[in-house]
């Protein structure tokens, strides 16, 4: 139920910050709501098909996603200035490894992956995948951070709702005076939340349908669309899921990816141990 | 009844005529029907000194189109309008009611700021750019000595609009370093507030001519003084943004004779050293140059002792240009435009935290050296002596 209600709330958490950030550039006066229904459709069209048409699709969405950030890191790397990084340990390692934890925390590879991997039949290939896979977010995702930092400087990023969008917005083409880049970045955070939200929403509606031993998730995955819609549509204002962002959200996927899991991974080795144990005499 | 690949065909029917929700249906809007908002210019009300006024340049669609060249009615490629209000964003929407196209405010690349404005701040400028999304952070920020409307109604001579004069100014700064690097709001933005101030280029009105020459420096957010051609060129050195410039100096052994060189950097390196609890600081330019002009002048590049004495005063021209700015910013501004502080921030925390930069700056020792980089004056052009006559 735990996990249920977690990968939910994940789900609504982007949809809800996908509203925010759609309707602050692209279409400001439609409402978010809509926009998260429509995008919900097709998620729950996407899960309906199960894992395999999900991993082929984002497969496709891996250079959607790496190429824009390449670029804009190989742009921005023209106004970067690497100082901006300093002094880096001012106050103590501290702050720069809760910044550590708070940048990674925001993603949910690691819990999704432990929802994943049963299903999978060659487990180790898969996981050396998973790594793969982890890094090619992770590394664009690292690299784009030390860019935008040399460009704008800590403070001015602490200062922004969306620093990545103003590096898109500040990347000038020759020949394009004009011509903005951030539908770029949206056509790129769109392919990100469009992945993660259908994990999500696979990983809820299975764990549900497991729960109340459904043959199939096929109604489990419009129930959880509706609700991962729903959650989506409630009135949270961008501050507050900033501001949730870098308290409730890091505790709570922490205890989620590694806290839970760890638990279960000792209670299951105790078991394992004490079975063995029981048969040997 | 049923028929084979319906759930499909449905399936792809729903995909389709979903296309049409993607322009959505509350933000649809016809190109044709939107006014481009190119340059803005900001000042106060003259009816109000609480109120700012906005003047606007929009291309003018009707001078563009094929009916405008066979009427040959000579038209005004732009629209200027004017409206106030106590906030930018207000004086924008006030332009709603004159204004026969929604404005779109995403192409605006140039914004103007009278000194009136920039002297009470720049803030109400610059919050909105930077919180309101249609608004373009990539626009670059211009001081203007005076009135900022007057630079929007000016028609330029060889550009239809004055804010793509304005953008062309700023693609030729890497020709001339005599104003301040043009930059975009979100810079400038970034500046105020990693080191407290921030240099823009200024903008002039001279018979009728726009032109851009020195700079504003901001402190605070507000223009607190402006940099003449010297000065900002040296500022320019001084900041790193300066990779060539053209520096004209008197002939070593003709005074009346003027000796023209391009000068390209090969190494730019700003250190600071703390003594006797004090930061100073050492800026270390290494030039080359190529001679452009040399009428006048009677010596000879191919001379050894000729072409020393050329780049000794080559580089004696760049430090005198330089030292200009040092001696604006910590004389009569006392304003660290030149972000020596933010050295200091980084390098030295603990003594940052210690000292009152504000206070400090003033008083800091401030080196500058230049030398020629490898090769010196490395080309005496494609003349090898000065021509014989007069």
């Amino acid at each position: 139920m735990f996990y249920i209600l977690y990968w939910l709330l994940g789900a609504g958490w982007l949809l809800r910050t996908q509203a925010h950030l759609l309707t602050t550039t692209l279409l400001t006066e439609s409402p978010g709501w809509v926009l998260n229904v429509y995008f919900v459709l097709v998620t729950t069209y996407l899960v309906l098909h199960g894992l395999e048409p999900m991993a082929r699709m984002f497969l496709l969405f891996v250079p959607l996603y790496a190429a824009p950030f390449l670029f804009v890191v190989l742009a921005g790397m023209s106004d970067a200035d690497i100082g901006r990084l300093l002094p880096l340990l001012e106050d103590g390692v501290l702050p720069v490894l809760r910044g550590t934890w708070l940048a990674f925390v925001q993603g949910f590879g690691l819990s999704v992956l432990w929802m994943v991997l049963p299903h999978l039949r060659r487990r180790e290939r898969a996981l050396r995948a998973a790594l793969v896979g982890i890094a090619f977010v992770a590394l664009p995702a690292s690299a784009a951070n030390v860019v935008m930092l040399s460009m704008m400087g800590p403070r001015e990023i602490a200062g922004l709702m969306y620093p990545t969008l103003l590096a898109f917005q500040l990347v000038e083409l020759p020949g394009f005076t004009g011509f903005r880049l951030d539908p770029v970045f949206l056509m790129a955070w769109i392919a990100m939340a469009f992945s993660t939200v259908s994990l999500l929403q696979y990983a809820a509606s299975t764990a549900l349908s497991r729960l109340l031993r459904r043959p199939t998730a096929a109604g489990t995955t419009w129930v959880t669309g509706l609700v991962a819609a729903v959650l989506g549509a409630l009135p949270v204002g961008q501050v507050e899921l900033v501001q949730w962002g870098q308290t409730v959200k890091p505790i709570v996927v922490t205890v989620a990816a590694l806290g839970l899991p760890g638990v279960l991974l000792v209670c299951a080795e105790l078991r394992g141990r004490t079975g063995a144990g029981r048969r040997a005499s | 009844m049923t028929f084979p690949g319906g759930r499909r065909a449905l399936a792809l029917l729903a995909l389709v005529l979903s296309a049409f929700l993607l322009g959505g249906c509350w933000d649809y809007l016809d190109l044709e029907r939107r006014g481009l908002v190119m340059a803005m210019a900001v000042d106060t009300d003259p009816a109000d000194s609480r109120r700012l006024r906005l003047a606007v340049e929009l291309p003018a669609p009707a001078a563009l189109g094929p009916s405008a060249m066979d009427s040959g009615a000579v038209r005004e490629p732009k629209i200027v309008m004017e409206a106030s209000g106590v906030s930018l964003i207000e004086a924008g929407n006030e332009l709603r009611s004159e204004l026969e196209r929604e404005p779109l405010w995403t192409q605006v690349i140039a914004v103007a700021v009278g000194e009136a404005v920039a002297r009470e701040g720049v803030a109400r400028v610059l919050d909105p750019f930077m919180r309101w999304d249609p608004l373009n952070p990539r626009a670059y920020l211009y001081l203007v000595d005076g009135e900022a409307r007057g630079v929007l109604r000016l028609l330029p001579s060889a550009q239809p609009l004055v804010a793509l004069a304005l953008r062309s100014f700023a693609d030729q700064f890497p020709f001339y370093p005599g104003m301040i690097r043009p930059r975009d709001v979100a810079s400038i933005h970034r500046d105020l507030q990693e080191t407290g101030s921030a240099v823009a280029p200024r903008v002039v009105v001279q018979e009728g001519q726009l032109r851009l020459v020195g700079g504003g420096v901001l402190k605070g957010g507000t223009l607190v003084g402006w940099l003449d051609a010297v000065q900002a060129e040296g500022t320019n050195c001084l900041l790193g943004w300066v990779y060539r410039a053209l520096v004209q100096f008197d002939c070593p052994v003709a005074p009346a004779g003027q000796v023209a060189a391009w000068a390209r950097l090969v190494d730019h390196r700003v250190t600071v050293a703390i003594l006797d609890g004090r930061p100073r600081f050492h800026v270390r330019r290494a030039v080359s140059g190529r001679l452009v002009d040399l009428a006048g002048c009677p010596m000879d590049p191919e001379d050894p002792a000729d072409l020393s004495r050329l780049t000794g005063a080559l580089i004696a021209a760049i430090r005198e240009r330089a030292m200009a700015a040092v001696e604006r910013a910590q004389g009569e501004l006392q304003v660290d435009y030149l972000r020596l502080g933010e050295l200091v921030r980084r390098h030295y925390p603990g003594l940052w935290r210690s000292v009152d930069w504000q206070k400090l700056f003033p008083h800091v020792e401030i080196d500058v050296q230049v030398e020629p980089g490898a090769g010196g004056i490395e080309s005496p052009g494609l003349l090898r002596r000065p021509v014989p006559y007069n």
